[in-house]
């Protein structure tokens, strides 16, 4: 049975999603993003750190469809490559406590949960595990920020 | 002739109006910039929907508009905002944005923009990138964006 680390990452109320070591950079306080006008509703601030503006990205927002209210929120920053061979990429993620590392394997692999059938997270969701009975997300974070899904969210 | 002299002959200086509301700097191209009036001076309402009123100067009309921090068109001009900015589209549109502060400022190279990530530019967002400076984000934008931003929900 494969087993391996990952981080749960708490985006909203029974909202979760795992993210693995190679993909997590460091846990950041909230306050220190700005806010963009005019950016969609779930990406809508940004992170200055080392000359780069990196998107701080609200999942619970985009899972509820409309802006989401910010307290007592950290960002988790993110690597990520659009392509295999492209340049590491980075993105901060609204959560809302410390990350909890934990343990994945074959055997809590489950189906998408249903009510995210009428959910923008549908089509970024590669993949479900079940943590202490409840359902956790991998996403497609390179979909996630690509320009092709934020057209997708625009539209719907 | 030093190699610094050098570079400093073969960099392009372009011209800024930094147009300051809250804590936003918001920067327009000089070029696009008719004239900078008193507030005092918006005389009535205007046709034109969420503007605040009318300015009239160099010969034109110019609908005022006033951003809150987030960009939201306000109804009203706070007594802070004591400046009217009168900018001109390439397309022959004409509107003026009030707020509390302007500046003339020129900065070498559009290099040291930082574009937005895909994932934030909407197609009708004002901000197209951003750049830090003493402990502030500057926020670039240009005439057809502003006005494409300020008329979105109204085009007829």
């Amino acid at each position: 049975m494969n087993a391996s680390d990952a981080w749960l990452l708490e985006c909203g109320e029974a909202l979760s999603i795992a993210v693995s070591d190679r993909q997590m950079v460091e846990l950041l306080q909230a306050e220190h993003c700005h806010h963009v006008p005019g950016a969609p509703y779930y990406c809508s601030r940004v992170l200055l750190r080392n000359d780069n503006l990196i998107p701080v990205m609200d999942i619970e927002a985009l899972c509820q469809g409309r802006a989401a209210e910010w307290l007592d929120s950290y960002l988790c920053l993110l690597n990520y490559r659009e392509a295999a061979n492209s340049p590491l990429q980075q993105l901060a993620v609204r959560v809302r406590r410390v990350p909890e590392r934990i343990q994945v394997n074959d055997a809590l692999i489950c189906e998408l949960p249903q009510d995210l059938d009428s959910s923008l997270l549908k089509p970024l969701a590669l993949s479900c595990f079940t943590h202490q009975g409840k359902p956790v997300l991998i996403l497609d974070i390179a979909n996630l920020c690509s320009a092709g899904f934020r057209d997708l969210a625009a539209a719907s | 002739m030093t190699t610094g002299g050098i570079e400093r002959d073969s960099m392009v200086m372009k011209n800024y109006a930094m147009l300051c509301f809250g804590g936003v700097r918001l920067l327009v191209p000089q070029e696009n910039v008719a004239t900078v009036e008193a507030s005092e001076a918006i005389e009535r309402e205007s046709d034109v929907p969420g503007a605040v009123g009318s300015l009239a100067a160099e010969g034109g009309e110019w609908p005022v508009f006033v951003l809150s921090e987030s960009f939201e068109t306000r109804a009203n001009c706070p007594p802070a905002f004591i400046f009217c900015v009168a900018i001109n589209c390439s397309d022959g549109a004409t509107f003026a944005i009030a707020c509390d502060d302007v500046s003339k400022i020129s900065i070498a190279n559009d290099g040291e923009f930082i574009p937005l990530r895909p994932c934030m530019r909407l197609p009708q967002g004002p901000i197209v990138s951003m750049m830090p400076r003493n402990g502030k984000l500057l926020m670039l934008s240009d005439a057809q964006a502003l006005w494409r931003y300020l008329v979105r929900d109204r085009a007829a």
